[in-house]
């Protein structure tokens, strides 16, 4: 195919360009920066579109290719190929989407498909990549291979399915990819990897699992011996307990025979007992009542005792009743009449203790002679008393009166400070009041000079008023506001926010410097005036010095007092209210000294007359009237009081001794019948010995007759308890005293045990019979002869039986304990083999699906590199052609490998081209270049496009490329682009 | 009398259809309620004795909980008889380690076992190395009584732990020999008195063992012994071959194996061996494929048997890649199923498609 001519409306910073290309070589000379790199890729562009853009400018040909002015992005391609001329017009926009492609039969002027917007790698069949590695050769680009996928599949005459070729790469790194994801070529990664991991695992739990087999089977025949061990313990033990049962019956039969017979014995022996007390009552047995009854007749008697004696204190008892049988046969006085008497008798005692304490205690006859002492001079009557207290309060109101006469306190201190202020001199009201008319007439002159001015003024100000009020009006407002400003910084200082305080504070300076201006202003604008007149002014000058020496007079008197800075008149006035007040004082405190000397004499004269009236008595001097006055009264009271106490007394003692007469009379007539004279002082005594004596001998008297009548008694009951015992012996055939205690004791005991006897020998007897009904079936068997082993060593057995089976099935639930952990793991066999199986299946899939992959891999490689290999030779053979043509030499030791990689052999080494200098280099590639287009295209020979690729070249080396170029310009268009005129072909001849 | 002959349930053992796990373990769950059923099945027909001709549980495989189901379920059926005879791969002993066998479950051991049903015997033994020889000697039966034998082991004319010596079976008044080891039915004339059997297994744990599965029920008149085989398995395993030669498309390919198996019961196990050859066109996506299957019955899989077509004139002179790579390889001296798997794998490589 040949190109015929393009059109480039807008392609990087190509513009309106048209170019028609020559069948041969078309040369395009243009100075460096036109574009003909830019041209390079707007063939490439229009053959085959843009490729998807990289980030990178370099990268991305259509950001790069962007036209610099605007317009329509794109052109057209002519091209002929099979002898038909086609026109490719290609546009395109900010992404492909907006791409536009469309081809037209030249010859037919009509649109043609037949070819694709693919239409480079449908005529080359080669990837734009490819193209551009085989077709285009740039400047300075530096070719890495020049072979890639494209250009081996081409060279291989391979293309029949453009996306199978081109993806050689890609499919061998899917088929790494893919056989690295079952078997990682580095490490242990993989699904086969994955796999074994597994299967190890597996494998371990399922050894783990299997090896619990005979742990399980050696617990089966463990437990297993252990139950047949248990049916034959169980079977032993039946027949031990059997065995028990057995020896446990005889011995119980032993045992029921033994009861028996002893039951029966015991009956028997009962019945013999008994006889043989009966024997010695032949007739009857007293029963036990009666035996009772003796007995205690017996011991009744035994209480009685003897006859008793009389003892010491009985025969005493009979000696006093004998001695005072005479005194008490009068009669003995009853309790009444000795209790009435003692009361007599008591309060004869309290009578005569009353009458000694009629007195006055010690401390009031010592009172008394005090107060007799005091009042040794006299005692004063009540009314004089009287008298002396009203003497007294007198006197304390006088004194009173007198501390009460003095200036209060801060008038005091007022005083004081007057004092001070008028220590220059008091001034005469006179004075004063001159001094204020004075001040006033100062005044008086000053303000006829104001109104002198303001007359002049007031002319002035009617054009100015509204300025003045208005400049008054503002600095009154400012002067408020800056006032209200000041108060309210002040108050943030307090409440000590310092920021607003001070900013109220500046804001209100400046008000108030503001009203002060205004004021000023409004002042300084009166400057602003008519003249006065002369005649004013003298007289305003007069008025002014008759004030001035008003006011210094007024001045000089002040200034004695007061030096501050106020005005005259209110110094004025101050003095003038200081004195005032001084005058006040001073007059008050007069009057009061003159009442004090007043209060004072009369003061004087009372405590005198106090003095003298009081003297006379012994009283502390350093008391007060009233004290004294008081201790007197106190005195004249005390003393009344015990006087009268005395006389109380005595009347009272008087009376007392007459009770006492009375009661001693009664007393000792009541006593006289029984005791010879008796003294009043003994009544007492005398008294309570008669009572005494009394009780003592009716009490004998009582007992004599109790005691004998005891004796009677005795006597009567002894001779009943004869009379029943002899009735009692002739009844039973005994002979009982009751001197013989003993005998009826031992008839009693013996009556007893008969009854105990009686008893003993129903109950047994009963019990016998009971034992008989009971047992008469075990009874009438014979006793078994059957030797069975004794009941001990049977229970020993069986215990022995029933440990071991104990620990049998102890050892058994053990055995089921670990028979359950077991199972649990063994459950666990078949899903682990089935899970292994799985695994290991996979696993052998795996392994047998990467060593297919590997051997792909292989056969893959092992094609591409055959093919490789089929044009390697054509490659060399016309690579070494053009290297003649161009070296015009034969480079006998150049390599190529299949990746088309060329080295040199310079000083006995193959060198990498890299070791070659630009220009051999350049030479080298050129002659691949050509060599490759030869092999990639054969016989169809596309065209070639050259940029500047003899850049590098020295002059011999050019002219040679150049000729060169001609002559493939035979056989392939070329289209070659320079620079630089000597490296122009055309003009080399 | 009524009796069932069953043997080889094989409980818990491992199902060789490659069942993922999950379905894996409903069969073993199935064939478990198959048993069950087919125990209610005897009791209704009022069974007398079930005969269990061997391989019931699986030695290594065997879970305590399959154990207890097992023996709940005789324990359930106290008027039948079970017999319950070892086989080769039984591993009974352990299964019911520390469990209490119920008194309906009859065991056997290396002597011969005689149990009595009126005027029917049922003799069984297990054979193992030492008796495998001398143990047909041992046989003591009489013609009056209706003789049933059971055995486990591989049907053969020779002495072995794992066969049952026929010969030495005939002539000792055995009407029926019931055996166990093949997992599918078959009934034979033993001599001129009896027959043996194999009842097969009760459910189809690999494709190798499709079609019917049940057990035998027995018929006892007189001396007379009917015997019938019924399917009983819950699920069927069938081998489907499909023939893939000229389909490309999974479609197609997926219309052949449904028509192919048209006839068969959702609930079944289908394995489709593909046959017949293919070509480097075809789609053979058996992932998809499977899918579509596994959703038209209870499982499904598919076993590519099928052979890569190529035709060598196409790629003789191909001098592409693609033909430079099928030619290495053809030439190469890996087996044959090898090469038309690399070249697959070459060929869809190069293609951008997905290499499973």
């Amino acid at each position: 195919m040949r190109l015929i001519s393009l059109k480039i409306e807008n392609f990087g910073n190509l513009s309106d360009y048209s170019l028609v290309f020559d069948p041969a070589l078309t040369v395009i000379y243009e100075e460096n920066g036109f574009g003909k790199t830019t041209l390079a890729e707007f063939i490439r562009a229009m053959f085959y579109g843009f490729e998807r853009a990289g980030r990178s400018l370099d990268k991305n040909s259509r950001k790069k290719n962007l036209p610099w002015q605007g317009g329509t992005y794109g052109g057209n391609l002519v091209f002929e190929y099979e002898g038909t001329m086609y026109r490719i017009e290609r546009t395109f926009g900010s992404i492909p989407r907006q791409d536009s492609f469309r081809l037209y039969n030249v010859d037919k002027n009509k649109r043609s498909n037949r070819f694709s917007e693919n239409i480079g790698l449908e005529l080359f069949e080669l990837d734009a990549d490819s193209f551009e590695r085989s077709t285009y050769l740039p400047q300075t680009r530096i070719i890495d291979s020049l072979s890639s996928s494209g250009i081996q599949a081409k060279l291989g005459d391979l293309v029949q399915d453009t996306n199978d070729i081109n993806n050689f790469d890609k499919a061998l790194q899917a088929l790494r990819n893919k056989r690295s994801s079952l078997i990682a070529f580095r490490g242990s990664s993989g699904s086969v990897g994955e796999a074994q991991k597994k299967i190890t695992y597996l494998h371990q739990r399922l050894e783990e699992a299997q090896s619990l087999f005979p742990e399980l089977d050696v617990l089966q025949k463990e437990m297993d011996a252990l139950e047949n061990r248990k049916e034959e313990i169980l079977s032993a033990l039946t027949s031990t307990r059997e065995e028990i049962t057995l020896s446990a019956e005889a011995a119980s039969r032993r045992t029921l025979e033994a009861q028996y017979q002893a039951l029966r014995s015991r009956v028997e022996k009962l019945n013999e007992q008994q006889r043989k007390i009966l024997e010695a009552y032949p007739f009857a047995m007293p029963s036990e009542s009666e035996m009772d009854e003796l007995l205690a007749m017996y011991d009744k008697a035994a209480q009685l005792g003897d006859a008793p004696q009389m003892t010491e204190a009985e025969q005493e008892e009979e000696a006093f009743v004998g001695e005072n049988k005479e005194r008490f046969e009068q009669g003995i006085p009853d309790e009444e009449t000795f209790e009435y008497f003692q009361n007599l008798l008591n309060r004869r005692i309290s009578l005569v203790s009353s009458l000694e304490h009629a007195d006055l205690s010690d401390n009031e006859k010592k009172k008394l002679e005090e107060l007799n002492a005091f009042y040794s001079g006299g005692v004063p009557q009540e009314e004089v008393i009287d008298t002396w207290e009203a003497k007294e309060d007198e006197l304390k109101i006088h004194k009173n009166r007198l501390s009460d006469l003095a200036l209060a306190p801060e008038e005091e201190i007022q005083l004081q400070h007057l004092k001070i202020f008028f220590a220059p001199g008091i001034p005469e009201r006179d004075d004063l009041s001159q001094k204020q008319r004075k001040l006033e007439q100062a005044k008086e002159l000053r303000l006829q000079n104001l109104k002198i001015a303001a007359a002049v003024e007031e002319s002035f100000e009617e054009q100015a008023a509204p300025a003045k009020d208005k400049k008054a009006a503002l600095s009154i407002a400012l002067f408020i506001i800056g006032l209200i400003f000041l108060g309210a910084g002040v108050f943030f200082f307090v409440r000590q926010n310092f920021l607003f305080g001070g900013g109220f504070l500046a804001s209100g300076l400046a008000l108030l410097i503001l009203a002060a201006y205004f004021r000023l202003t409004q002042m300084i604008s009166r400057g602003d005036r008519r003249a006065i007149s002369s005649q004013e002014r003298q007289i305003i000058r007069k008025s002014e010095e008759e004030a001035a020496a008003l006011e210094k007079d007024v001045l000089h008197f002040v200034a004695s007092y007061i030096s501050d800075e106020r005005s005259l008149s209110s110094k004025l006035s101050e003095i003038e209210t200081k004195y005032n007040q001084y005058m006040y004082l001073n007059k008050k405190e007069k009057q009061l000294e003159e009442q004090g000397r007043l209060l004072e004499n009369n003061i004087k004269e009372l405590t005198n007359v106090l003095q003298a009236e009081l003297s006379r008595f012994p009283l502390d001097k350093n008391l007060s009237f009233h004290d004294m006055l008081v201790e007197i009264h106190t005195g004249l009271s005390q003393m009344s009081e015990l006087n009268k106490k005395v006389k109380e007394l005595e009347e009272t003692a008087e009376k007392t001794r007459a009770d006492i007469a009375v009661v001693d009379e009664e007393v000792s007539a009541f006593l006289q019948p029984y005791y010879e004279l008796v003294e009043p002082k003994d009544f007492a005594v005398q008294l309570s010995l008669f009572r005494k004596e009394s009780a003592d001998y009716l009490r004998a008297k009582d007992n004599i007759e109790r005691r004998k009548k005891q004796k009677e008694k005795r006597e009567e009951i002894l001779s009943q308890y004869r009379q029943k015992l002899h009735i009692f012996s002739e009844t039973y055939s005994c002979s009982l005293s009751l001197e013989d205690r003993q005998e009826a004791l031992r008839m009693r005991d013996e009556v007893k045990e008969s009854a105990i006897l009686k008893k003993n020998m129903q109950e047994a007897k009963q019990e016998l019979e009971e034992f008989s009904k009971k047992h008469e079936k075990e009874l009438a068997a014979p006793i078994s002869d059957v030797h069975v082993r004794g009941l001990d060593e049977l229970k020993k057995e069986e215990e022995r039986f029933v440990t071991e089976l104990s620990q049998i099935n102890e050892t058994l639930v053990h055995h089921h304990q670990r028979l359950r952990v077991i199972q649990e793991q063994t459950d666990t066999i078949s899903s682990l083999q089935d899970d292994l199986s799985e695994w290991s299946e996979k696993r052998q899939e795996d392994i047998k699906k990467a060593e297919l992959l590997d051997q792909t891999i292989h056969y893959l490689q092992e094609s591409k590199d055959a093919l490789s290999r089929s044009y390697l030779g054509s490659i060399y053979q016309s690579f070494t052609k053009y290297m003649k043509r161009l070296m015009g030499e034969e480079e006998e030791n150049i390599f190529i490998d299949q990746d088309l990689d060329v080295q040199m052999e310079r000083r006995g080494a193959a060198r990498d081209l890299a070791y070659f200098s630009a220009g051999q280099t350049d030479i080298v590639m050129i002659c691949m270049r050509f060599a490759l287009v030869d092999a990639l295209f054969g016989d169809k020979k596309p065209f070639v496009i050259l940029d500047d690729p003899f850049i590098n070249f020295d002059d011999d080396n050019t002219k040679r490329a150049l000729r060169l170029l001609k002559e493939l310009s035979k056989e392939h268009q070329i289209i070659y682009m320079t620079c630089n005129s000597s490296r122009e072909p055309l003009l080399d001849n | 009398m009524k009796i069932i002959h069953c043997s080889d349930l094989h409980f818990d053992s491992k199902m060789e259809t490659n069942l993922p796990f999950r379905k894996a373990q409903e069969r073993n769950n199935e064939l478990l309620t198959t048993f069950s059923k087919m125990v209610s099945f005897a009791m209704e027909k009022e069974v007398e004795v079930i005969l269990m001709a061997g391989d019931i549980f699986d030695a290594q495989r065997i879970t305590s909980k399959t154990a207890d189901y097992f023996l709940d379920t005789v324990r359930e059926a106290p008027d039948i008889d079970f017999m319950f005879l070892r086989g080769n791969h039984d591993g009974s002993r352990r299964a019911f380690a520390g469990k209490k066998t119920p008194e309906n479950l009859k065991f056997f051991n290396d002597e011969w076992t005689y149990y009595s049903y009126d005027n029917v015997v049922i003799a069984g033994v297990e054979l193992n190395r030492d008796n495998y020889r001398s143990i047909y000697d041992d046989l003591q039966l009489t013609p009056e009584t209706t003789n049933i034998v059971m055995m486990h082991g591989q049907e053969s004319t020779q002495f072995g732990e794992n066969n049952v010596c026929l010969p030495a079976l005939q002539s000792k008044h055995i009407h029926y020999l019931a055996l166990g080891h093949i997992h599918s039915y078959k009934k034979e004339k033993l001599d001129t008195e009896g027959v043996y059997c194999y009842s097969g297994c009760l459910e189809g744990r690999g494709f190798d063992e499709c079609g019917e599965k049940g057990f035998v029920f027995l018929h006892l008149k007189e001396h007379r012994i009917k015997s019938e085989f019924i399917p009983f398995a819950r699920r069927t395993l069938y081998d489907i071959p499909v023939d893939i030669t000229s389909l490309t498309t999974v479609n197609q390919m997926h219309r052949a194996m449904k028509r192919a198996s048209s006839d068969i019961s959702k609930e079944s196990l289908v394995k489709f061996t593909l046959t017949g050859s293919y070509t480097l066109e075809t789609q053979k996506d058996f992932r998809f494929l499977t899918q579509l299957l596994n959703d038209e019955f209870y499982f499904a899989k598919i076993k590519d048997e099928s052979q890569l077509a190529l035709e060598k004139e196409t790629y003789e002179h191909d001098i592409s890649l693609k033909g430079e790579f099928i030619r290495t390889v053809l030439a190469s001296e890996l087996k044959d199923e090898d090469k038309d798997i690399i070249i697959g794998y070459g060929i869809r490589a190069l293609s951008g498609e997905e290499i499973e």
